[in-house]
């Protein structure tokens, strides 16, 4: 946990945002290379704007996940497709 | 992935086979295929339509699915097809798009990782409930809506997001990047309706 203090510390512009937020779609997605999650872990102890995207992208993906209601389907209709199928 | 489409007779299954296959990799699937039906047609009937549609699809061309193979992206690359193709042509409510969206993120769907930011914070999203989500997700034009629901809420590689949708992966990675920025300018807007400074992380009320 990084301390408020520390966080002072951190550059508060990101002067590579563009490739910064590329990495972090990657990193939230799961589709980084061992090799992007290191570099991300380096940037995230430098650069607020950066910890800040992570966060929201992180929070959205999590409130998709999480709190969309999944919606399932009904009994009769599971039941309408077996009877289709085996009619045919 | 074996594609339906192209009527590849690749597996000889036998009557029994078919029903076991059908019954045993097909049927799992069959919550979050309607989930991702509703979530294109935002209408409960068109979703049981469009999910029957593909179940019966997906029996009539069984033998271009091998076994043991990935079968929720075989099934949702046909229901996707199946939406766009048939579907959405005959449905009765036209799909609802904002023009102007999709203009302006279509124009530029291969520069979309110009820097682009929204302000909005991860503290404003917390407080957003479910219906909020789900209202700012059905905003979305419907291929950025598929997008998100493949990636974010089906957990989808971008591998087989490419397969399911068939555009190359950096096509996936940027329409997502699209999709994202056009979702959080609708979260913004109900993280403003709750009372959200969006930009300083408190409420303003």
């Amino acid at each position: 946990m990084v301390s408020e203090a520390e966080k002072v510390q951190k550059k508060t512009e990101c002067e590579h945002k563009n490739e910064c937020m590329k990495l972090v779609q990657l990193i939230v997605d799961g589709q980084a290379s061992e090799e992007q999650i290191a570099q991300f872990k380096d940037n995230m102890e430098k650069c607020l704007p950066c910890e800040k995207g992570y966060a929201l992208e992180k929070c959205i993906k999590d409130a998709l996940q999480l709190r969309l209601e999944k919606k399932c389907v009904s009994s009769s209709i599971i039941d309408c497709i077996k009877k289709k199928i085996a009619e045919l | 992935m074996s594609e339906p489409e192209e009527i590849q007779t690749l597996q000889t299954y036998s009557e029994t086979e078919k029903h076991r296959v059908f019954t045993k990799e097909f049927m799992p699937h069959i919550d979050s295929m309607y989930n991702f039906a509703f979530r294109l047609t935002n209408d409960e009937d068109d979703a049981n339509d469009l999910v029957q549609d593909t179940y019966l699809k997906a029996f009539r061309f069984i033998n271009s699915f091998e076994e043991g193979t990935n079968a929720k992206a075989w099934l949702f690359r046909i229901l996707k097809n199946s939406f766009i193709n048939d579907f959405r042509k005959k449905s009765k409510e036209p799909s609802k798009v904002d023009y102007q969206d999709v203009e302006t993120t279509y124009n530029s769907e291969e520069e979309a990782e110009t820097a682009q930011t929204v302000d909005l914070r991860a503290e404003s999203v917390q407080d957003l409930i479910g219906d909020e989500i789900a209202n700012a997700l059905n905003a979305l034009p419907v291929d950025f809506r598929t997008v998100i629901i493949l990636c974010d809420v089906e957990g989808f590689t971008y591998e087989e997001m490419a397969k399911i949708l068939d555009i190359p992966i950096g096509t996936v990675r940027s329409r997502l990047h699209r999709a994202r920025m056009l979702l959080k300018e609708k979260l913004k807007y109900y993280a403003k309706s709750l009372g959200y400074d969006v930009n300083s992380d408190t409420l303003t009320e």
